[in-house]
Order: C-alpha cells, then sequence, then structure tokens
C-alpha cells in the first residue's frame, strides 16, 4: 500500500513538473486600424504573458495579393509599457492582405515560434476623389457647415429686427 | 612573303576567335547551388540536358501552395529524361523539417504527393533569380542551363482556371518549345 502512494506520488510529481516545463505563453495581438489600406500605416501591439522573462520580440509581416507574396520581414519590436509594440508601414499598393506571425526570444536563449499565421485582410484603397462622409472621425458630412450658418445668420437678423421693433 | 605570313596570322586569329566563340556557347549557361532536404549540395549544372523549372517559394506563401498543383500537372506529363522541377525554399529560417512536415500536409490535405526536387537556398539564389521581391517565382532554364523564362505570380499548366486574370502565363507553351 505504502509503495503504491509513492507511485502515485511521484507520477503526480512528474505531471506537475512537466505541466511547469510546458509553461505557457500567451500573445494577444491588435492592430490599428482594424481594416488598415495598402501602403498605410499600422500599429501593432502584442500583449504578451509569458513565464518566462523575454529579452526580445520579433513579428514577420508576410503582404501578399491573390496571386503572390512579397518577401517578408522580420521587424523587432519596441517594449512600451507592459506591452510590445511596432508602427509598420505596409509597403506594396497592389497587396490585398498581409500575414504575421510573432516570435519570442526569452532570456534563457530559448524561442518561442507562432507556427500559426494570422492573416489580415486590407481594406481598398478609396479612391479619395470625393468624400461622401460617414467613415472617418475628420470628415463631416458635407453642407452640414452651411446650414448651421444658415441658421446662425437668421437668428442675428430676428434678434436684431426685435430690437428694432 | 610578308604577306603571305600576315595572311596566315589573320586567318589564325580569325580562326582561333571562332574556335573560342564555338567553344563560349557551348558553356553557356546559369548555374546555382542548393541543398537538399537529405542536406546534399545539387547545382543547375547536375540538370544539364533537361529543361529545370525553377520555383522559388515559401510555406508560408498561399499562392505558392497554388502554383504547385500546376506544376504537380507539368511533372506528371513530362519525361524525367527532358525535365525536372526544383521547388527552392528563400525563406533562410525554414528548414528541412518544416519543408518536409509542408509536403507531408499538402499530401494529406488534398492528396497531391510533392515528389519533384526541394531545396533550400542560403540567399544567393532569391538575390540572382527573385523578380521584384515576390514568390512564387518561377525560373526556366533550357537543356544548356540558360534562363529562358522568369515570371513572378501564379503561372498555369495549360488551361487557365476560371476567376483567373485572362493574361494568366500558360507554361505549357514555353515548355514545348524548349523541348
Amino acid at each position: 500500500m505504502k509503495k503504491i502512494k509513492i507511485i502515485i506520488m511521484i507520477i503526480l510529481g512528474l505531471c506537475l513538473l512537466n505541466n511547469s516545463v510546458l509553461a505557457e505563453t500567451i500573445i494577444d495581438v491588435n492592430i490599428e486600424p482594424d481594416e488598415p489600406e495598402p501602403a498605410s500605416q499600422i500599429t501593432i501591439t502584442a500583449d504578451i504573458s509569458s513565464e518566462k522573462d523575454i529579452d526580445k520580440v520579433y513579428i514577420e509581416i508576410q503582404e501578399c495579393k491573390e496571386d503572390l507574396c512579397f518577401q517578408k520581414e522580420n521587424i523587432t519590436m519596441t517594449k512600451v509599457n507592459s506591452n510590445y509594440q511596432k508602427n509598420y508601414q505596409l509597403e506594396k499598393d497592389e497587396s490585398t492582405y498581409f500575414k504575421y506571425s510573432i516570435a519570442i526570444l526569452f532570456t534563457d536563449g530559448s524561442w518561442y515560434n507562432q507556427n500559426e499565421k494570422t492573416e489580415v485582410t486590407l481594406k481598398p484603397a478609396s479612391g479619395n476623389g470625393g468624400t461622401n462622409g460617414g467613415d472617418g472621425e475628420d470628415k463631416n458630412t458635407p453642407g452640414f457647415e452651411l446650414i448651421l450658418l444658415i441658421a446662425a445668420i437668421s437668428l442675428i437678423i430676428l434678434t436684431r429686427r426685435k430690437r428694432l421693433g | 612573303m610578308k604577306k603571305n605570313i600576315f595572311t596566315i596570322l589573320f586567318l589564325v586569329i580569325i580562326f582561333f576567335n571562332f574556335l573560342t566563340g564555338c567553344f563560349e556557347n557551348s558553356e553557356e549557361g546559369d548555374n546555382f547551388a542548393f541543398s537538399t532536404l537529405n542536406g546534399d549540395t545539387k547545382q543547375l549544372v547536375d540538370y544539364r540536358g533537361k529543361i529545370v523549372i525553377l520555383d522559388l517559394w515559401a510555406t508560408w506563401c498561399s499562392p505558392c501552395q497554388y502554383q504547385m498543383t500546376e506544376l504537380k500537372k507539368i511533372y506528371e506529363n513530362y519525361s524525367r529524361n527532358d525535365l525536372e522541377i526544383i521547388s527552392v525554399d528563400v525563406d533562410t529560417r525554414e528548414d528541412a523539417q518544416l519543408i518536409q512536415s509542408f509536403r507531408n500536409f499538402f499530401n494529406q490535405t488534398y492528396g497531391i504527393e510533392l515528389d519533384w526536387i526541394f531545396g533550400m537556398d542560403d540567399g544567393s539564389i532569391s538575390e540572382k533569380y527573385m523578380k521584384e521581391g515576390a514568390i512564387p517565382t518561377l525560373c526556366i532554364f533550357d537543356k544548356k542551363g540558360r534562363l529562358s523564362f522568369r515570371e513572378a505570380g501564379i503561372c498555369v499548366y495549360l488551361e487557365i482556371p476560371s476567376g483567373f486574370p485572362a493574361n494568366t502565363t500558360v507554361l505549357a507553351h514555353i515548355i514545348n518549345q524548349l523541348i
């Protein structure tokens, strides 16, 4: 009976050891803007939680279109507060999507590589021939200012008339 | 007498130039070296006498995967005495094990065995042959190793599938001309 207990303890110990060796690394990546356009600048922020100490974080980016991909770039991310960040300029006008993956170099010299690459679809660049408003903070409805101006002038005329009257 | 010597010298020079010209032409042709998946080093010159399609690719490149389905058609339609395909992974961070896993994945997922020559680049092949920094890039070398065709983007074997641009390059004509 004692032997069985010892064996169970050893097995449990080994299981715990195994779990601690396979320390999980969780990466949460955020890309701004959500729907980037080709040849635009994006900000990539990686929130990384790992039991190991991180030395460097790299991001690999490949821009592609339907029938080809452009050679990938391996970029070092900068530590900003508790996250890793990079402002990256997408290069190709003709790209329709890009793929990225994160690689982490730990202080003990070991690596973590994301095997699965995440694909981000690029929003077709607007011709910008005219602003129809709606999707940008700076883009107000055309003519809206004119309505405000007319209302203000009418108000001034009305108050003046009342004063004169 | 002097005239004769000059004439003979002139003829000798012309004949020598002609010979060297012929010799250069026969030796003309590109060469590059790559590592195979089992660690051997192979060169383009090893395949002289055959048309060689050099396919520059990487495992992360989705269009390269489609290109391989077209390469498979070519590989099956031509004799090994006439044509060889060499797919060289241009991403120097990808190793033989990853490429082999990719081949296994391709076989399991699409039922297509990628059974031609696969290799890895040390950076020199992509520098020399990659077009516009894009993959897939296909290069076709004639039987003497001369670069006859180079294009970035998907090329098809014989028929342009629906949804592809009408100007998609069809390789069959190019290969048949070289054979």
